[in-house]
């Protein structure tokens, strides 16, 4: 019998991921483990089905998996010859079953509660019971008196954000999220805009013109603090052309508190998995709210409770890459990817998912990527090329020739050659990723940069002044942290 | 300036520059005369945790028995510059104490333009900038730094910050340094809309190092350590290193480890998610992804540890009711015992790599709720019984 690994992932819930895989994992051998250390193996998984059986040689071993939401857990094994070994990963329940992917790929936060702001008032009274991490420690009075006041902080902290929270939710208010659907098309050879344009305007800009009336949203899952909005299954989009980029969908979102989104929805999204491959998966928004201070003191202005935006789709391998690279697990995201690259990159179905895939590549090194993957470069090409209307696409190309060059990366940069794609990508229109914005703002900084250190003028130099200043206004309203982008109407500085 | 240590040696090493400030004279309750003060100060005042992260880094660095370790980039250099009243002091050259400079415009330009050059010294050096004040952020990338005399110039308050992403990529085009790493303890709080609509965006404040294109940059490395998402803040204990800091001295310690040959390394990939675990366990509850990581795909080492790690457990009863009456334990393999009373939160216990058998025991009546034995590893675990 084999000396074998048997890694599972188990939420409290009936919700599983069924055969798509969106954790990723490694066994490593224990330092210590001797001549003859057995290499890393990673391994991706599901949630709540099958385990993963991983060949090791007999030792002990460090079995870490990591998933979307950021978190890491670690078990620890030890295995004679033709022992197997049973390692079970406990997950945190979500909110409730519909939330269950959510809950893993980040999108849901564990809210405050009172139960834990009383809890937390018991060891204000007594610190001393935290500080004994190992035995025979004595707490100085130092820190005593730092556990104290770390204990009222949290307290002070998880009772001023359960009133947040309360103030901004609940089953009277999450019934009136209205939200509507939008069918655009974004015309590649609009003009540039100089100056500073009103935010509607902004918008307009990069999202494009409407086609038709909006269809409204419906409210398809909802509790006291989260909302699902998707369009009905008869008014949904299934046409290719909605993720490359020819024509855009998007989603319009008042909140409770009257604050208005705008973001990418990805209609017309394509599974790339294996067990799924090709197969339409439904979008939809998850409005929810979060809480993104920790600790503040009583006059400290933290922002306290809002509502999150946070478009999605059903096809959760995608997703979880996305994750991944949102929490900067790179690699991670590279486990998943590696079941499924040839599909993502050769067939292209879903342009989406695959530029997500690329961005993953792009933080490796060229060495990396030309041993794993000898035709990564080809694969960005391709995304950029084949479909014109497609930003993220221009972003990626734009990236890799910055960072690798054309054919070598010895080579100059030429500014020219990247002002072109860089400018290509602001005309497609607003990136579907809020990653790739980022690196399109960096690179016309560099740009405007460059062309100022060089004293450079003329029609493209002012074209590249005035992309970066439209990317500059979109960066000032776009959500942060969310996978495809969204766009804050209710609270912009502009 | 203040460069507590520099060996002068070319070889690979490593260079940091420590920033930190706490005195704001020119913001709210500064010591500045009030009509030189700033009234768009956006409630940003006074701090005492900048100066004391900044010395528990700063000593962490110094300590040669405990603290930094990195056999392939030994520390070759460390300078730091910190405004706070009554000033830090620091071991420097020789051990004797050194009064350590405030943290003003000039005196950090100049502080980032040295740095840079000794860290230029060899392409395979690795170069840390750590700030921790108060930042401003005008997008994701567009974060600003204030520096001690924000608010000095009230013309153009941004002269006196620094633009962080553009000094970044700034760096990435002059330095040398092959590695460069951020760690940014700041708030990034969006400006005001009174202070856009009478200063506008388009500043950030001043780069150092300015940016533009060159090959160059394709053989840097540069990932950044954020203390917080955008438009949140930061926090900072009063009199206390920061919450982000201590996360990060913790995660140093063994919980953003990773196992190699013989030995444990602390990794970029894993920095992010180790500081998460540590800022948990201080604070009580989950803050999802408090350090926000850009760029740290490509691994290298930041710090080798001595001996075992130390990691985060976190034990609980899998029915939170039953925590305000329930004993939680772990006994080591050396059958010590420790025990928590009954709390109503669960245990965050910074523990050393090894095996534990943790214990869930009610106070009423002695009953074992629930038992389980583990291998604890870097990051951590979490023991539900």
């Amino acid at each position: 019998m084999n000396t074998t690994i048997r890694v599972r992932a188990m939420a409290p819930t009936t919700w599983g991921t069924g055969a798509d895989s969106i954790a990723a994992g490694e066994v490593v051998a224990r330092p210590g483990s001797g001549p003859g250390r057995m290499p890393r193996k990673a391994f991706s998984l599901g949630i709540n089905s099958g385990p993963q059986q991983i060949a090791v040689a007999p030792g002990d071993y460090t079995v870490r998996l990591f998933l979307p939401s950021g978190e890491i857990l670690a078990e620890s094994v030890s295995l004679s010859p033709g022992e197997q070994e049973e390692v079970v990963f406990e997950l945190r329940a979500s909110p409730h079953e519909w939330l269950g992917a959510d809950a893993v790929m980040g999108n849901v936060q564990r809210l405050p509660n009172a139960e834990r702001a009383r809890g937390l008032e018991s060891v204000r009274s007594a610190p001393e019971t935290l500080l004994d991490g190992i035995a025979g420690n004595r707490p100085t009075e130092r820190a005593l008196s730092n556990m104290r006041y770390l204990a009222a902080q949290a307290v002070s902290d998880t009772d001023r954000n359960i009133a947040a929270v309360a103030s901004i939710s609940g089953l009277e208010r999450v019934p009136k999220i209205v939200g509507w659907r939008w069918l655009t098309r974004i015309r590649r050879d609009r003009p540039l805009p100089g100056g500073r344009l009103p935010l509607l305007d902004v918008v307009r800009w990069w999202t494009g013109d409407p086609e038709s009336p909006p269809t409204p949203l419906h409210i398809t899952h909802h509790d006291e603090h989260n909302a699902r909005l998707a369009t009905s299954p008869a008014t949904r989009v299934a046409s290719f052309e909605y993720i490359a980029g020819d024509r855009r969908a998007f989603a319009a979102v008042e909140d409770p508190t009257g604050n208005l989104y705008y973001a990418v929805l990805p209609e017309g999204w394509a599974r790339t998995s294996r067990a799924a491959y090709g197969d339409q998966a439904p979008a939809s928004v998850l409005m929810t709210v979060a809480v993104d201070s920790v600790l503040l003191a009583g006059d400290e202005a933290g922002s306290g409770a809002h509502w999150r935006c946070s478009p999605s789709v059903d096809d959760l391998q995608a997703m979880a890459v996305m994750g991944f690279l949102a929490s900067g697990q790179t690699h991670a995201a590279e486990i998943l990817l590696q079941q499924a690259q040839d599909l993502l990159f050769d067939k292209t179905i879903n342009p989406v998912a695959a530029v997500a895939g690329a961005y993953a590549l792009l933080a490796y090194s060229e060495e990396t990527n030309a041993r794993e993957r000898p035709q990564w470069r080809n694969w960005i090409r391709n995304l950029c090329n084949f479909f014109p209307g497609f930003p993220d696409g221009a972003i990626a190309m734009a990236k890799l020739y910055l960072k690798f060059g054309e054919g070598a990366v010895e080579e100059e940069i030429d500014a020219e050659r990247l002002r072109a794609y860089a400018l290509d990508a602001v005309r497609r229109g607003l990136p579907y990723l809020s990653f790739g914005i980022n690196i399109l703002s960096e690179i016309l900084l560099l740009l405007v940069r460059d062309d100022e250190a060089g004293k450079r003028s003329g029609p493209a130099i002012e074209d590249t002044r005035r992309a970066y200043a439209l990317v500059h206004q979109l960066t000032r309203i776009m959500a942060p942290g969310e996978f495809f982008t969204v766009l804050r109407l209710g609270e912009t500085r502009l | 300036m203040t460069v507590l240590f520099d060996d002068g040696i070319a070889a690979p090493g490593t260079h940091g520059l420590l920033l930190g400030v706490g005195t704001y004279p020119f913001l709210k309750e500064g010591s500045a005369p009030e009509a030189e003060r700033f009234k768009l100060h956006m409630n940003m005042g006074q701090l005492s945790s900048p100066p004391r992260s900044v010395e528990a880094l700063a000593r962490w660095f110094l300590d040669a028995e405990g603290g930094f370790h990195n056999p392939e980039r030994p520390l070759r250099s460390l300078q730091v510059l910190c405004s706070a009243v009554p000033p830090v002091a620091l071991p420097g050259p020789g051990g004797a104490a050194t009064v350590i400079a405030g943290a003003r415009r000039a005196a950090v330009h100049q502080a980032i333009l040295d740095w840079k050059a000794r860290a230029g010294r060899h392409e395979e050096n690795l170069a840390i900038f750590y700030f921790c004040g108060h930042g401003l952020s005008f997008g994701e990338i567009q974060n600003a730094l204030l520096l001690e005399d924000f608010g000095a110039n009230h013309a153009d308050p941004m002269a006196d910050a620094i633009a962080f992403d553009e000094l970044r990529l700034g760096l990435m085009r002059h330095s040398a340094a092959r590695y460069q790493v951020h760690f940014i303890d700041a708030c990034r709080t969006l400006p005001t809309r009174e202070f856009t609509d009478q200063y506008g965006d388009t500043s950030t404040g001043e780069a150092v190092v300015a940016g533009g294109l060159g090959r160059q940059m394709r053989d840097k490395i540069a990932p950044v350590f954020f203390a917080t998402g955008l438009a949140a803040a930061a926090y900072g204990l009063p009199d206390q290193a920061s919450l982000f800091t201590q996360g990060l001295l913790r995660c140093l310690r063994g919980v953003g480890s990773r196992d190699a040959d013989d030995h444990w390394d602390v990794t970029v990939p894993a920095v992010a998610e180790g500081i998460n675990k540590c800022v948990e366990s201080l604070a009580f509850q989950t803050q999802p992804q408090y350090c926000q990581p850009r760029d740290t795909g490509q691994s290298f080492i930041l710090h080798r540890l001595r001996s075992d790690p130390e990691v985060i457990v976190k034990v609980f009863t899998r029915d939170e009711a039953l925590l305000p009456q329930t004993i939680l334990a772990h006994i080591s393999e050396a059958n010590v015992r420790t025990e928590r009373p009954p709390l109503g939160v669960p245990w965050w216990v910074p523990l050393p790599l090894g095996r534990y058998t943790f214990e869930a025991v009610s106070a009423a009546n002695a009953a074992v709720i629930g038992q389980r034995t583990k291998h604890v590893s870097p990051p951590g675990a979490e023991v539900g019984l």
